[in-house]
């Protein structure tokens, strides 16, 4: 069972108004929005509708909108080598 | 002293409610460049055709992936074929087809793909029959 792991990456503002309803139909709100559908027929004949807007990508998981969001969340700078918690019990334990 | 005529206007609709807020608000089918390369020309190609091109192949990558994922299901679908039946690629258009299009209405039959209406978000590949 694989996905489509589609983005929208063009607003379909001043498009015709199928084209908003398609996205409305996959439900793609916002511009870089990213959805995920099982591959059927049904799902590639929206696709085909709005295909100047949006990215396509196949996938095997489907990925919670967390999942996404975490995807694109920037390296820190720094690790944490041990926790609060950690350094409190070693020094009880002393 | 700015004076509200015709000429001076060129085509453009303003902003009227005062003097410092005059800035063009739509842009008039009369007032699209005539040409997409722009004048004079630099000695770099002009960006909006490389554009184009890349947005002419993004939309083949994702004909391309979708058919490509429902021939693994082992599913078709009629809209994909059709495309490309029917469609060319990017590769394989000629230039004449990737930057203009037929317009019964101008002299040489052509208008530049920049005159149509959103024509970044639409596809335009084919001419009518026998042009």
């Amino acid at each position: 069972m694989s996905y489509f792991r589609i983005t929208l990456i063009r607003s379909a503002i001043g498009l015709p108004r199928r084209s908003t309803d398609v996205l409305k139909a996959l439900g793609l709100k916002k511009r870089m929005a990213t959805v995920f559908h099982s591959v059927s027929p049904s799902v590639a004949g929206q696709i085909m509708k709005v295909k100047e807007l949006v990215h396509v990508e196949e996938c095997q998981y489907r990925l919670t909108k967390q999942e996404v969001h975490l995807e694109r969340k920037p390296d820190p700078g720094y690790y944490i080598e041990k926790s609060c918690a950690e350094q409190r019990s070693e020094l009880g334990g002393q | 002293m700015f004076k509200s005529t015709q000429a001076l206007f060129g085509g453009l609709l303003w902003c009227v409610s005062g003097p410092s807020t005059k800035v063009p608000i739509i842009r008039t089918q009369a007032n699209i460049p005539s040409r997409i390369t722009g004048r004079p020309r630099g000695v770099f190609p002009p960006p909006q055709k490389a554009r184009q091109r890349k947005r002419l192949r993004s939309v083949d990558r994702v004909v391309d992936t979708v058919s490509a994922a429902l021939e693994r299901n082992g599913q078709t679908s009629k809209a994909v074929s059709r495309w490309f039946a029917e469609m060319p690629r990017e590769e394989e258009m000629l230039p004449k087809d990737k930057y203009t299009l037929f317009d019964k209405k101008e002299k040489s039959y052509r208008k530049s793909i920049h005159k149509l209406p959103k024509w970044t978000r639409v596809s335009q590949r084919v001419n009518p029959p026998g042009f």
